[in-house]
């Protein structure tokens, strides 16, 4: 593990603010993209999208308000929330039919994190046959992953878990990853800010256009010469071995194209600060996550991300707010009233992260809007009560308002068993993406808008 | 006892080819008399047994955990299904089955069973009667790439850290079905591939660029540890002693070390600095220069490769007593930067690195080759670092597409180095280099078995004991095809136990089967336990990684792990731990007479690991007895398990364990929990950081426990005596997993044979841990490779 270094939280929000004045996206779209793109581009403002995920359930009396409609009260943990009013819909009585056992025994929260984007039920498996399915976020990233730099950005603080059994039987794969590439291939989160940093900004900023493109061609030959190794490898593989080539095949192909975009110019100045590492502060640390994220729609370096605040079943403790034990201990409460408001507390400081940053992308202008309008942030979680372990009625809300496909500022509540992933493909309808079924969806949900 | 039995009896007899009466009672079934005449030993020494005291639960159409023991037949049959022999055996030994509630077996018929099961499974299966299973091909997985980059290329600066982590199946992270790859990681491939070759080859120029090192001054070490405090980026010196740290030069020469520094004066003088190199004072300042403005103390020097150590050094500390600003009391040394340039004389090829001329090693003779002798060269490299880099030899077919590769790059004038830079990058993301391929038979033609080539065995052999890449002794014994003649594989497999490098198994295999690698995320609550630093972390981590070391470089016996009256420590670990006399940072081999300590489970890393930040937890300790030492895990817990009624006053003031025991109130939790609990109760004395105490909160500790037929132990000494009497089934556990990360893959229930034959072999054999690995490296599914679709 790196060492977490001292970071001042003034150090990057200084960097933010001036970040705020950043050249506009509308400017820089046609670079990446083709002609007729860009010329679509000009008609419609870039939707940006993003999943972010909290783990062990939530306290459910302080999260669901009592009324429906645009007129309800917001309970405490949605308080923080009351800048943003106009800003988010709670979404209320969705589920995740994939998370439940279905014959296959505990192991909820492996299957939570990998089922809250798939709307599938993972194969039980401690490493052989990994399967799931396609993650939503993936889709958006395979669409939208044209027009930037980067297809799509996966993050977290929590690295997979280094030893032991994850969940009940369940490969760490299914505990640690949101992001699904495929069925059998789950995309790694980084959880280093400097890693994504040097990545989103490339560590060699100072290098000369001429030696870069002459670094890029070497790439392009190399690449190459490593398909036609795999290639050649492939055809004398059994079916297993072959799917992992295919994997690698998958990764050089992306890589390439990635080179192709960027020849079409240097990657954009970034106007924050290079993070040093992890931060010892977990609130540090999160918000230096959000901020990365902020600093990647607004140079239009990606539209698409998720966020894993921590691990599914995380026993992290949270003594900066007074709760020495660890979340997923405490999370069993067994109606404990003190273990309750242990939650709740997490709870709301996991919400005043978010809070901060949906702030920060409504401070970030675009053109004459801002990134919040033009954004579809959907935050929860895929366990209801972290005591029960149920995977309907979860904590769901959708920040933004999607470039003006959505109406937020209500609280709506569906009936009962209504796929999550109907919001997902909802979702995807916003970004122009037509998927008739994801997962287990039954169709898409209706009143988002108007 | 009813229909269920009856039934089981029918399904039994007439499965074996007997006949019996439907309506024979239950009891008769007890004598051995029907299965008299069958000369085969399962129907006429477990059968009966069965049938009387399992039969009732395990059979018909939905038999209790899914197992159907009366379809079992004959000895053949049974040894088929290795797996559940060994469970039933397990299990009656430890008396959980037949549960308590229903009819017992006398001792002696227990025993009888216990003892033919037992020699049953001790039998050797014959090799070529073994289906060694497949392992899917296995990138390298983080600790792999940076350990096969040391000693392929001679970098050590780590490249992988920066890639995304492993995920881990089966309790490890080298696992080939779960290794993914991914864009995000090929990126970091190339990256890496750039920066290595650029770290490990000088390319030749007329204005070569001096490198630059900046430290971060944060990061040095103080000694002693007390009087640096660090704030506002800067370090800051109050006592006499001295910030260092360990550099690694690659390249010999001439280097400028560069601190800037300032000064608080107090007293007469200010504060003098001194700057040293391993050890020797290089020169000695004043420090004027106060905080608005840092100056730049510099002093040039010659240095050989390798380890050195910088320090800067406090040398005329002062503390005014009469000061009153108390920030004007102590004479001040304020660090803010140190920073090497070098080598100054970086055209000099004597300054190159050893990776350049281990790379390239046949630099040609003139500054100004003819084309021919640069093809010839690069030719020459390049066989040379793919062979090493693939872990057998090059193909012609890919030396042409890697000199296709030069050749392209190669323009006259530029330096070969440069020319050569992309080829051997290319080597690099290759996915020869990259995985660890074992190509199929046939891919057409399923359940084909072929034994490995040595080089594919060589390559097992060393990422299992070394995490890395062959070394040249192995790699020239395949390339003379003599690997597996003349004893070669269990000479080279001892020689390799005793090689450093078998610090890869250590962190690799022994960080994640005790799990103590779990120990970087463990947050125990400050404020309840605030002896908990980074530094009591870094020494509980040590003292396991010591102690496995240990076992495996000294070839001690595995049980050790279970009983050692002896641990590694240092000053501040034996402090902790309540040891008298041990002194200062180094760790060594200390006695535990009198400490309440012995074996593994004692070690203060894994009682962090298994407790909740606040309070320990019994069931996690328990859990991981059973699934660490006994390989035993216990299944998870249903889930709906109902709500503990929880009783406000116990919980305030019971202890962990009376809050633990309310669990086991409920019948179904029961089941499991009275095996788990108990194991975790004998380590009540162990506080959350594994701490000694004799009190949970105002309460007596409890360490007294008792398991499932009876036996009653206390304490950590009391859990020793109960793994002792287990100790095979701990030698099995220990196989089963060192098996399953030297594969890479989960074992299945045709591997039950192989780590049979592993344990009963190492148990021959004084359970030296020696023997349990050459075993492995004998056993059929590391030898041998199989088709499967």
């Amino acid at each position: 593990m790196p060492g977490p270094s001292k970071l001042s939280r003034r150090t990057i929000l200084r960097g933010l603010g001036t970040a705020v004045a950043l050249p506009l996206l509308d400017a820089m779209a046609p670079r990446f993209a083709s002609a007729a793109a860009s010329a679509a581009a000009a008609t419609k403002p870039a939707t940006r999208v993003a999943w972010v995920y909290v783990p062990n359930g939530m306290h459910m009396r302080d999260w669901t308000p009592t009324a429906t409609g645009a007129d309800f009260e917001l309970p405490k943990t949605l308080e923080i929330l009351k800048d943003f009013r106009k800003d988010f819909t709670v979404l209320s009585g969705l589920a995740q039919n994939g998370a439940r056992p279905l014959g296959d025994g505990p192991g909820d929260h492996a299957r939570a994190l990998a089922s809250f984007l798939t709307g599938t039920h993972p194969r039980k498996t401690g490493g052989a046959d990994i399967k799931v399915g396609k993650s939503v976020d993936q889709v958006a990233a395979e669409s939208l992953g044209r027009y930037t730099r980067f297809a799509s950005l996966e993050l977290g603080c929590e690295g997979s878990q280094q030893a032991g059994s994850c969940d009940s039987g369940y490969s760490c794969a299914y505990s640690s990853n949101i992001a699904w590439k495929s069925e059998t291939a789950p995309v790694p989160k980084e959880i280093n800010p400097r890693l994504v940093f040097e990545r989103l900004f490339s560590a060699g900023g100072n290098e000369s256009d001429q030696a870069r493109a002459r670094r890029e061609q070497h790439r392009k030959s190399v690449l190459d010469f490593v398909r036609d190794d795999a290639s050649r490898l492939s055809g004398q593989l059994g079916a297993t071995d072959r799917r992992k080539m295919d994997e690698y095949l998958t990764s050089v192909r992306e890589l390439e194209q990635r080179i192709t975009r960027r020849e079409s110019g240097p990657p954009p100045k970034a106007n924050m600060n290079r993070p040093d590492g992890i931060p010892r502060e977990f609130a540090d640390h999160i918000q230096l996550m959000f901020d990365l994220m902020v600093i990647a729609f607004q140079t239009d370096s990606t539209r698409v991300a998720t966020f894993v605040i921590a691990n599914e079943g995380s026993n992290r403790n949270y003594p900066m707010i007074g709760v020495s034990d660890g979340h997923h201990e405490t999370s069993h409460h067994g109606g404990d009233k003190t273990k309750q408001e242990k939650i709740a507390k997490i709870n709301r400081f996991h919400m005043e992260q978010f809070a901060r940053f949906i702030g920060k992308l409504r401070d970030a202008k675009e053109g004459d809007s801002n990134l919040l309008e033009r954004s579809m942030i959907a935050y929860g979680s895929c366990i209801g009560d972290g005591d029960r372990h149920n995977h309907d009625k979860l904590p769901v809300l959708l920040a933004g308002h999607g470039a003006g496909t959505l109406t937020p500022g209500r609280h709506i509540e569906y009936t009962t068993e209504t796929p999550l992933n109907n919001l997902w493909l909802s979702m995807l309808e916003r970004l122009d993406i037509k998927l008739d079924k994801l997962g287990d969806s039954t169709g898409r949900l209706t009143n988002l808008h108007g | 006892m009813g229909a269920a039995l009856v039934a089981g009896v029918a399904l039994l007899v007439g499965g074996a080819g007997h006949s019996a009466e439907k309506s024979q009672p239950a009891q008769a079934a007890k004598s051995a008399a029907p299965f008299a005449v069958n000369s085969d030993e399962f129907a006429a020494r477990v059968g009966p047994f069965v049938t009387a005291y399992c039969g009732d639960c395990h059979s018909g159409a939905k038999p209790e955990a899914k197992l159907d023991l009366t379809q079992y037949h004959d000895t053949a049959g049974a040894l088929h299904d290795r797996r559940v022999w060994r469970t039933a055996l397990a299990k009656l030994r430890a008396h959980e089955m037949p549960p308590a509630d229903q009819t017992q077996p006398s001792a002696a018929e227990r025993g009888a069973v216990i003892q033919w099961i037992d020699e049953q499974l001790a039998k050797p299966v014959a090799f070529a009667a073994q289906n060694p299973g497949r392992v899917t091909i296995r990138r390298l997985n983080r600790a792999e790439y940076n350990n096969t980059i040391r000693d392929l290329v001679g970098v050590e600066f780590h490249p992988a850290d920066d890639f995304p982590a492993d995920d881990v199946g089966y309790g490890f992270d080298n696992i080939g079905d779960v290794l993914a790859m991914s864009p995000l990681l090929m990126e970091k491939y190339f990256d890496a591939a750039e920066r290595i070759m650029g770290e490990a080859i000088i390319v030749p120029t007329d204005r070569p660029v001096i490198p630059i090192k900046t430290f971060n001054v944060m990061e040095m070490t103080a000694t002693p540890p007390d009087p640096s405090i660090r704030f506002g980026g800067v370090r800051r010196l109050i006592a006499n002693g001295d910030l260092h740290i360990s550099w690694n030069v690659t390249r010999a020469g001439d280097y400028r070390l560069s601190v800037r520094a300032f000064g608080r004066k107090v007293g007469d003088e200010v504060p003098k600095m001194s700057i040293r190199l391993d050890g020797e004072e290089l020169k000695a300042f004043d420090v004027k220069t106060e905080r608005k403005n840092p100056g730049l103390y510099e002093v040039v020097t010659a240095l050989k490769r390798g380890e050195h150590r910088v320090a800067i050094a406090f040398t005329n500390p002062f503390t005014d007593d009469k000061a009153k600003d108390p920030r004007q009391k102590d004479r001040t040394l304020f660090v803010a930067t140190l920073e090497t340039k070098g080598p100054l004389d970086a055209k000099n090829p004597d300054s190159y690195p050893e990776s350049h001329r281990k790379i390239i090693f046949c630099p040609p003779s003139s500054a100004h080759p003819s084309p021919e002798e640069r093809a010839e060269c690069a030719k020459k490299v390049l066989k040379k670092f793919a062979t090493r880099a693939f872990r057998r030899p090059a193909t012609d077919e890919e030396l042409g597409r890697l000199m296709k590769l030069f050749e392209a790059a190669n323009k006259e004038g530029d330096p070969l180095e440069r020319s050569l830079q992309t080829a051997l990058e290319a080597v690099l993301v290759s996915p020869y280099f990259l995985f660890r391929v074992e190509l199929d038979p046939d891919p057409s033609k399923p359940q084909l078995t072929r034994p490995l080539n040595d080089y594919e065995l060589a390559s097992r052999l060393s990422y299992f004991l070394w995490n890395s890449m062959p070394d040249d002794e192995l790699a020239s014994l395949c390339d003379r095809g003599a690997l597996r003649k003349d004893g070669n594989l269990e000479s080279q497999t001892r020689r390799m136990l005793k090689d450093p490098k078998i610090q890869g198994l250590v962190d690799n295999f022994g960080g994640q089967w005790l799990q103590t690698r779990r120990l970087a995320a463990a947050t125990p609550d400050k404020s309840a336990y605030p002896q908990f630093d980074d530094s009591l972390r870094a020494d509980m981590k040590t003292e396991t990684e010591t102690f496995f070391a240990h076992v495996a470089s000294d070839d001690r016996s595995i049980l050790d792990f279970i009983d050692a009256e002896y641990t590694w420590a240092n000053g501040r670990l034996a402090k902790f731990y309540g040891i008298s006399g041990v002194e200062g940072d180094d760790f060594r081999r200390v006695s535990l007479a009198g400490a309440h300590r012995s074996g593994v489970f004692t070690q203060a890393s894994i009682l962090t690991i298994t407790s909740n930040p606040s309070r320990t937890s019994p069931v996690k300790r328990g859990k991981w007895v059973l699934e660490t030492l006994l390989g035993a895990a216990p299944p998870p817990p249903p889930a709906d398990v109902p709500p503990l009624a929880e009783d406000k006053k116990t919980a305030l003031t019971g202890t962990v364990r009376q809050r633990t025991e309310q669990h086991r109130a409920n019948a179904i939790c029961a089941s499991c929990h009275k095996s788990m609990d108990p194991l975790g109760f004998a380590l009540e004395h162990f506080d959350p950081i594994g701490g000694y105490r004799e009190k949970d909160g105002p309460l007596p500790v409890d360490a007294s426990g008792s398991l499932p037929g009876g036996q009653k132990f206390e304490g950590a000494d009391g859990l020793r005596d109960v793994l002792r009497a287990r100790q095979d089934q701990f030698c099995r556990c220990l196989s089963e997993k060192l098996l399953t990360y030297a594969l890479g893959r989960g074992l299945e229930d045709y591997d039950e044979a192989a780590v049979d034959g592993i344990a009963h072999t190492a148990a021959r054999n004084d359970y030296r841990f020696s023997s349990l690995i050459i075993e492995i490296v004998r056993s059929a599914p590391f030898q041998l490779r199989r088709t499967t679709k």
